[in-house]
C-alpha cells in the first residue's frame, strides 16, 4: 500500500478574511483532495479556525513531513523555526512590504517587515521550490537566487464575487443622478497611499462637484489613519471622503455594485486582490502602474505613471465622463477577472501542488 | 512564467493609448491653469503638515513624544542591522535631545523673567511704602554709615561757636561726639538723630539727645529760638529739595546774629558704589554757600585737609 505524502503548511496568521489566510486554507483543501496528510500551523490563529490549525510550537513534537509549505508575507518566529528544520521547504510568496514605508508610522511593524526580508533571503537558500503571486514577486525571489519559481495568482475569495453574471449596474449610467462614487478597498496603510486618493479627490471636485470617495479597509497604522482624516479635513473634503473601516462580505459587494470607478494608487502591491474583485464587478479601474498592479490588471485598467493629484483626477474624470471608455474598461475587466477567477486559478494551483506531491519540484 | 496572450497585448496597446491621452491632458491643464499649480503645491504641503514623518519641520513636542513612544516600543529582539531603523532611531533621538534642551532653556528663561518681575514689583512696593511714610527712598543703608565727626571737625566747630550763648541744636548728631565738644557753661546743647541705637548710646553718656526727623525736630521750635544750628551727617543723604526745606527751617529757628554751621562731605569726592547709589544726594560746599548767600547770610568756608568732611560752611544770619 502506497504511503500518503505528509505535508505541513505554515503561515504567520491564519484568518478566513485575510487574503493570505484564505489562500492558505484553499491550499490545505487542495492537499486533502489530493490525498496528502496535511497539517496547518500558524503563530496567530483566528479562534473560528482553531479546529483547522495548530500553534507552530507544537510542530516539533509530531512526525516529520515530506515537505513544508511556508506562506511568506512578514517576519515571524515561524520562519526562524523553519530555518532550523531539515525538511524540504516550498515558499509561497505573497510579497513583503518595504519596511521604510512603515517606520514613520509604526516602527515595530517596520522592524517585523525588515525581519521578514532577512528571513526570506535565508529561506531562499534553503527552499527547493517557490510559488509567487505575480511576476513581480517571482522577480524578487529570483533576485535572491531562487530559480525554481512558478507564478500562480492567489485564490480570490468567491464570497465577494458576483454570481450568475451579476455585474456593476452603474457602468452604463450617466453622471448627475447620484454622486459619482470613487472606491478603494484595502487596509489604511502607508504603501496603499490613501493620501494620494484624497488629494486627487480634492482636485477632481473642482471639475465634478458631486463626487464621493469611499475607503474600505481597517487600519494597520493608527497614526497614518489619523493623518488621513486630518488631511481630508485640511483639504476641505471630509464631507465627501468616507472611511468605512472593515465591512462584511455582503457590504463589500454593495460597495462594488455602487462604485463608478475603482482607484488604486498603491506604490507597493504583491498582487492586489481588490483589483480582481473590482474587475469581476465590472467596475472601471484607474491605478498607479507600480509593482504588481500592471500584471494583475493585464491592461484592463487606466494606468497613471505617477500619483500627482492633477494627473489622477484627470484620469478619473475621463473614466467617469467617457461612456465608451467606461464600457471598454468594464468589458476588459470582466474578461481579465474571468482569467483570475477562483475556478481556473484553483485548477492551476491544484496542478502545481500535485507536481510537488509527485516530487517533480526537485531541489535546485 | 505566465505567457502574454494576444488579448493581453491588445489590452496593453489600448491601455498605453489611453494613458498617453490622459497624461497629455493633465499636463495641458497644469500648464494653462495657475490655480491648479498652486492647489497641487498646497495639497502636498498639507500632507507634509499632517503626516507624522513631517514632525521635525513642524516641531510639535506632542507629535515628537508620540514618535519617541513608538520607538520605545520597538522590540529589543528586532533586527538592528538595518540602516533605516538606525537612522530613524538616531533622528528621533536627536530631535528629542534638541527638544529637551529647548524645553529646559524655556523653563529657565521663564523662571528668570518671573523672578525679575517679582523683584521689580517688590522694589516698587518698598518705594511706595517709603513715600507713604514720608521718608526718602533709602539707599544710604547700602553705603557705610556716616562716622562720628573727627576730633579736628569737632574742634573747628567748637572754636566757631565758642562765643555763642544760648541754645544750640546739632542735627544728625550720631551718638553725640560733637555735643561733647560744644558742651560748656552757658550753652544748652541738644542733638537730634534718626538712628535710635546711636541716640541710646549718647543718652547713656548723659547727653541731651532726641530721636526724630531733622525737619520735624526743627519745626517744633519758634522763630529765632536757637543761637546756632549745626547740620552734620544728614546733609549727605538728602536730595536738594529736602535740603532746601531743611535749610529754610534752620534759618527760621536761628536768631539774628546766630549761625548755621554745615559740615559738608563733598559729594564730588565719593568713590565706589556710593558714587552710584548716592547720586543726586547732598550738596557741594559752594552750593551751600550760594544758598545761604541767597538768604542774606554772610558765609565763611573752612577747609579741613585730610578729613572725610572736607569743608565747614558757616552762615551768619543777619
Amino acid at each position: 500500500m502506497k504511503r500518503s505524502v505528509v505535508v505541513h503548511q505554515f503561515t504567520v496568521s491564519l484568518s478566513g478574511r485575510d487574503a493570505v489566510g484564505h489562500h492558505t486554507l484553499q491550499v490545505d483543501d487542495i492537499l486533502r483532495e489530493l490525498g496528502a496528510e496535511t497539517t496547518l500551523y500558524a503563530e496567530h490563529i483566528d479562534p473560528q479556525l482553531s479546529h483547522r490549525a495548530q500553534h507552530y510550537r507544537e510542530h516539533a513534537t509530531g512526525p516529520a513531513p515530506d515537505f513544508i509549505i511556508y506562506q511568506a508575507s512578514i517576519g515571524s518566529p515561524v520562519a526562524d523555526y523553519l530555518l532550523t528544520r531539515a525538511e524540504p521547504i516550498v515558499i509561497n510568496y505573497h510579497n513583503i512590504t518595504p519596511a521604510e514605508l512603515y517606520y514613520r508610522y509604526v516602527p515595530q511593524l517596520g522592524a517585523a517587515l525588515d525581519l521578514g526580508r532577512r528571513q526570506l533571503t535565508q529561506l531562499c537558500r534553503k527552499a527547493i521550490h517557490a510559488i509567487a503571486d505575480s511576476e513581480f514577486n517571482a522577480h524578487e525571489l529570483r533576485a535572491l537566487g531562487l530559480r525554481n519559481v512558478a507564478v500562480l495568482p492567489p485564490l480570490v475569495d468567491a464570497s465577494v464575487l458576483p454570481s450568475n453574471g451579476e455585474i456593476n449596474p452603474t457602468c452604463g449610467r450617466s453622471l448627475g443622478t447620484i454622486p459619482a462614487t470613487l472606491l478603494f478597498v484595502g487596509r489604511l496603510a502607508p504603501n496603499k497611499r490613501q493620501e494620494d486618493l484624497i488629494a486627487a479627490t480634492a482636485i477632481l471636485r473642482r471639475w465634478i462637484s458631486d463626487i464621493e470617495l469611499i475607503l474600505v479597509g481597517s487600519s494597520s497604522a493608527d497614526t497614518y489613519a489619523r493623518a488621513l482624516k486630518e488631511y481630508s479635513q485640511r483639504l476641505g473634503v471630509d464631507d465627501i471622503v468616507r472611511f468605512e473601516g472593515s465591512v462584511s462580505s455582503k457590504q463589500l459587494m454593495g460597495r462594488y455594485q455602487s462604485a463608478d470607478v475603482f482607484v488604486c494608487l498603491s506604490i507597493h502591491e504583491g498582487f492586489c486582490m481588490p483589483l480582481v474583485e473590482a474587475m469581476a464587478w465590472g467596475v472601471p479601474i484607474v491605478a498607479l502602474g507600480a509593482t504588481a498592479v500592471p500584471d494583475t490588471l493585464g491592461g484592463a485598467g487606466v494606468l497613471v505613471s505617477d500619483s500627482s493629484p492633477t494627473l489622477v483626477a484627470t484620469a478619473i474624470e475621463r473614466v467617469l465622463t467617457d461612456q465608451t471608455l467606461r464600457q471598454e474598461l468594464s468589458d476588459r475587466g470582466l474578461a481579465r477577472a474571468a482569467e483570475l477567477s477562483p475556478g481556473p486559478t484553483r485548477q492551476r494551483l491544484r496542478q502545481s501542488v500535485e507536481a510537488l506531491i509527485a516530487g517533480e519540484a526537485s531541489p535546485q | 512564467m505566465v505567457a502574454v496572450s494576444n488579448d493581453q497585448r491588445s489590452n496593453g496597446d489600448f491601455a498605453d493609448r489611453v494613458q498617453a491621452e490622459i497624461e497629455r491632458d493633465a499636463k495641458r491643464r497644469l500648464k494653462e491653469d495657475p490655480v491648479l499649480q498652486r492647489l497641487e503645491r498646497e495639497v502636498h504641503e498639507s500632507w507634509v503638515h499632517v503626516s507624522p514623518g513631517a514632525v521635525a519641520e513642524s516641531a510639535s513636542p506632542l507629535s515628537l513624544l508620540e514618535q519617541v513612544e513608538q520607538v520605545s516600543l520597538v522590540s529589543v529582539d528586532a533586527p538592528t542591522g538595518d540602516r533605516h531603523l538606525h537612522s530613524y532611531v538616531k533622528r528621533t533621538a536627536r530631535k528629542l535631545v534638541r527638544w529637551y534642551f529647548h524645553y529646559v532653556v524655556n523653563q529657565l528663561n521663564a523662571l528668570h523673567h518671573y523672578q525679575n518681575r517679582l523683584l521689580r514689583e517688590f522694589n516698587s512696593r518698598i518705594t511706595r511704602l517709603e513715600i507713604d511714610v514720608g521718608d526718602e527712598p533709602v539707599v544710604r543703608d547700602l553705603c557705610d554709615p556716616v562716622p562720628e565727626p573727627e576730633p579736628a571737625l569737632c574742634e573747628l566747630i567748637a572754636t566757631t561757636l565758642k562765643s555763642f550763648q544760648g541754645s544750640i541744636s546739632v542735627v544728625s548728631c550720631g551718638h553725640g561726639s560733637l555735643l561733647e565738644a560744644l558742651d560748656r557753661p552757658g550753652v544748652a546743647v541738644h542733638g537730634v538723630e534718626q538712628n535710635d541705637n546711636l541716640v541710646t548710646h549718647g543718652i547713656n553718656r548723659g547727653l541731651d539727645l532726641r530721636v526724630g526727623s531733622p525737619i520735624d525736630h526743627l519745626s517744633n521750635f519758634g522763630d529765632s529760638a536757637l543761637a546756632a544750628v549745626v547740620l552734620a551727617g544728614v546733609v549727605e543723604h538728602y536730595k536738594a529739595g529736602s535740603l532746601v526745606t531743611l535749610l529754610g527751617e534752620a534759618l527760621r529757628v536761628t536768631e539774628t546774629g546766630g549761625v548755621v554751621v554745615v559740615a559738608v562731605a563733598d559729594p564730588r569726592t565719593r568713590v565706589g558704589p556710593c558714587a552710584d547709589l548716592m547720586q543726586g544726594l547732598g550738596l557741594a560746599p559752594e552750593t551751600w554757600a550760594l544758598l545761604f548767600e541767597k538768604h542774606g547770610c554772610s558765609v565763611d568756608t573752612f577747609e579741613l585737609n585730610g578729613s572725610r568732611v572736607e569743608s565747614v560752611v558757616v552762615a551768619r544770619v543777619s
